[in-house]
């Protein structure tokens, strides 16, 4: 028993040695390298973005980056990875986006894409392409011949990633998204498109009741084995999980992504009218116009639009006189709400058009 | 035996690596280039003496029972140290050496030596002993690494020797190169030891 | 599950811990005389580097980061290591005398194995997964387990050879290693 005491007192106390030791010279050796650590940041920050005087990691929304600043303390320059889904697996890349929103260089870290095909998107040549590119780019490049999936899923990677990048670094240069409340939309049928891998895609998304109850697939040409699947699974998973960001469907990555890309266009829309469902009657509705509510009265026969009143509202005149008297009759001779607004009155003219689709939307 | 001939039989005679062959790991792993193979001899040579130092120091101390895993204590700690030193002054070589700092705690010739000298000798001896055997490691390593970088890519120590128009073996560069050039050099020992009757 | 296999091949044979990565070479050396006892080792090992990455993982993520004391990794991990061999020790010894004495010496041994606290670090480095590290650390034991046994069975064949005097023993064994970690660098273009 004495022994058993004796030896764990001896443990405990060279423990304790150790344990001295180590924390002094952690304590002397860590601030060193640190110092280190932080200089190396900063010199390949400066490779990249030659204002660069201090550095700093930061992570938001679940993403992290180094964002550089030059000596006044302005975002000169962010350094982050992101992501694409590529042939063959996850293309893992960096980004360095300087304070202008632009993109200075691209830098693969890893892929498992086809060698000589799909890999060749190491290239300087290829990489190059996106240099210069802002958000508000078209990030259409020159395809890698043979390697048409890699390519477009490197375009819209780098796009969306270079996105999601700005927004959570980017202090103020790009606008987010407005997220999408499906229990809020409006009744009715929304169209929209987005671009697959060949062709654009428009859907008809049916809501009821705070729910999307269909999705339908209106055009569209992709190759006809993904795409086959990708209508299949794309529009059933919306439907079923209530969501626009569903998974796509394997092997058909940029079909599905172009089938849910005209889902949230649609959804972003005001809902296309059916007149021929609307009953006969007169319809009374208000939107905003410049200075204004603007009231109308909207009446409806036969499933045709036959006359439109602007009741009340009180906009400048000139331009409210000229949306008055165009607006309206365009409606009636179009038979639909989304008609050109009166040159020069486009507020007035969205104004009223709000109107007539908020009195038919009862 | 005489302090001096604790420091000169790890040298050649009980040459850690080529007679002992002990702590292979480490050898064959580091001496891609001469320097790395310096740079780890002397840093396994340094751990080697300051826990000879504490353990002779302890020896009447420490029971017999639990002395393995108090060797194995000390041992870790000074090894921690010592990675702490070269991420702070030597960042380049702890780079180059990476895992294998860590693993000169399981580096059988430093438990070995605690074991068989330092628990039974005193402060001087066992610390004579310690550098003796780390010198001899050294002397190896970096023996190995000159020769694995000067055939496998035409230079020592980073200076170029061989020229520019030497096709170097990149085979030595890699492990089965690491291999067969320590079984080389291990047999080329044997034979100077029995020609020079060193046993 | 792509990557699970891509790490357990990866392991045994692409990387493999002894004949490419240079981890567990001194049991590899010492223990390799023998088939039988190559696999009675090859299979403590594997229980033991299983069980350790399981170990170290845990603690490395639960205790080490979460109170910012990765400075104290090495240490905790040797005497974790420590630990099991011992338990490991104990167990063999009651289930399986004759292997107990075959082993002699070199269970305890396996402490000082550098392919233990190897895939122990190697795991953080790579910054694996909880199931990532204990598969890599059952792969990897399995890679030197296989290492062994081919070691083996050459070294026994070698005892009938004539071999000149200053290659006999260690020499010849590392050409042979030599050689057999060139035959599995062929592996590279398996992915």
């Amino acid at each position: 028993m004495k022994d058993i005491v004796r030896s764990g007192l001896i443990l405990m106390l060279i423990c304790a040695l150790s344990a001295g030791m180590l924390s002094y010279t952690h304590g002397v050796t860590s601030e060193i390298i640190e110092a280190r650590i932080a200089a190396e940041k900063i010199a390949l920050m400066q490779e990249l973005f030659p204002a660069v005087a201090t550095t700093e990691d930061q992570e938001v929304d679940g993403r992290s980056a180094t964002v550089g600043y030059d000596e006044s303390g302005k975002v000169v320059g962010i350094l982050a990875e992101g992501k694409a889904t590529g042939y063959r697996g996850d293309i893992r890349f960096n980004l360095a986006i300087d304070g202008t929103g632009k993109l200075v260089n691209l830098n693969i870290i890893s892929h498992s894409e086809t060698a000589s095909l799909g890999s060749r998107i190491e290239e300087e040549a290829y990489r190059a392409q996106y240099e210069g590119k802002t958000v508000n780019d078209s990030f259409d490049v020159d395809n890698i011949s043979g390697a048409t999936v890699t390519s477009v899923a490197m375009e819209r990677g780098v796009a969306s990633e270079m996105k999601e990048i700005l927004l959570r670094f980017g202090e103020g240069l790009v606008e987010p998204v407005p997220s999408i409340d499906i229990t809020q939309l409006a009744d009715g049928t929304y169209e929209g498109s987005g671009e697959g891998l060949k062709s654009t895609i428009t859907v008809a998304v049916t809501v009821a009741g705070g729910k999307i109850t269909a999705v339908e697939i209106v055009s569209g040409n992709d190759t006809e084995e993904y795409y086959t699947k990708a209508k299949k699974e794309v529009p059933a998973r919306i439907v079923e999980e209530q969501k626009v960001d569903v998974d796509a469907a394997s092997g058909a990555t940029i079909s599905s992504e172009g089938i849910k890309d005209a889902v949230l266009d649609a959804l972003q829309k005001p809902p296309v009218l059916k007149l021929s469902e609307i009953a006969d009657g007169t319809y009374e509705g208000s939107g905003e116009g410049l200075k204004s509510t603007i009231t109308v009265e909207v009446t409806v026969a036969g499933g045709k639009i036959t006359a439109v009143e602007v009741v009340s509202g009180n906009d400048t005149e000139e331009y409210y006189a000229k949306a008055k008297k165009e607006v309206p009759a365009r409606i009636v001779e179009e038979q639909k709400v989304d008609v050109d607004a009166a040159s020069g009155a486009t507020i007035s003219s969205e104004g009223i058009k709000d109107a007539v689709r908020n009195a038919l939307q009862q | 035996m005489s302090v001096m001939q604790e420091l000169t039989k790890g040298l050649f005679k009980e040459n850690p690596t080529f007679r002992l062959v002990l702590g292979m790991c480490p050898t064959l792993a580091v001496t891609t280039l001469a320097v790395n193979g310096l740079g780890m001899g002397l840093s396994t040579a340094a751990v080697l003496v300051a826990s000879n130092l504490v353990i002779s120091l302890l020896r009447n101390l420490i029971p017999s029972k639990i002395r393995i895993p108090a060797y194995i204590i000390v041992i870790a700690t000074f090894v921690t140290v010592v990675d702490m030193l070269l991420n702070a002054f030597q960042p380049d070589l702890h780079s180059q050496l990476g895992i294998f700092i860590p693993l000169i705690v399981v580096n059988c010739i430093i438990l070995g030596r605690a074991e068989a000298f330092a628990s039974k000798h005193g402060v001087v001896a066992s610390m004579a002993d310690g550098l003796g055997m780390g010198l001899g490691f050294t002397l190896s390593l970096t023996v190995l690494g000159s020769l694995r970088e000067l055939v496998g890519n035409g230079t020592l120590f980073g200076a170029n020797i061989l020229g520019a128009a030497y096709e170097p073996f990149k085979v030595f560069a890699s492990p089965p190169g690491a291999f067969i050039a320590l079984g080389l050099l291990m047999a080329l020992m044997n034979l100077l030891v029995k020609k020079y009757k060193l046993e | 599950m792509t990557s699970i296999l891509t790490i357990v091949f990866g392991a045994i044979f692409i990387n493999n811990f002894v004949l490419s990565r240079f981890l567990g070479i001194c049991p590899f050396l010492g223990v390799s005389k023998k088939v039988e006892t190559s696999l009675g080792m090859g299979m403590a090992v594997t229980f033991v580097m299983g069980m350790a990455s399981l170990v170290t993982w845990l603690l490395n993520r639960y205790v080490l980061i979460e109170y910012s004391l990765e400075y104290l990794r090495t240490i905790v991990f040797i005497l974790v290591i420590a630990a099991l061999v011992q338990f490991v020790e104990l167990f063999i010894r009651k289930v399986s005398p004759v292997l107990y004495q075959a082993l002699g010496i070199f269970l305890p041994l396996i402490t000082t194995n550098c392919a233990v606290l190897g895939v122990a670090l190697l795991n953080i480095q790579l910054e694996y997964n909880l199931l990532e590290s204990v598969v890599f650390g059952v792969a990897a034991a399995l890679g030197f387990t296989l290492a062994l046994v081919i070691m083996a069975g050459i070294r026994e064949r070698l005892e009938m050879a004539f071999i000149p005097k200053a290659l006999r023993g260690v020499p010849i064994a590392l050409i042979t290693a030599g050689i057999l970690s060139l035959a599995f660098m062929g592996f590279q273009g398996m992915m």
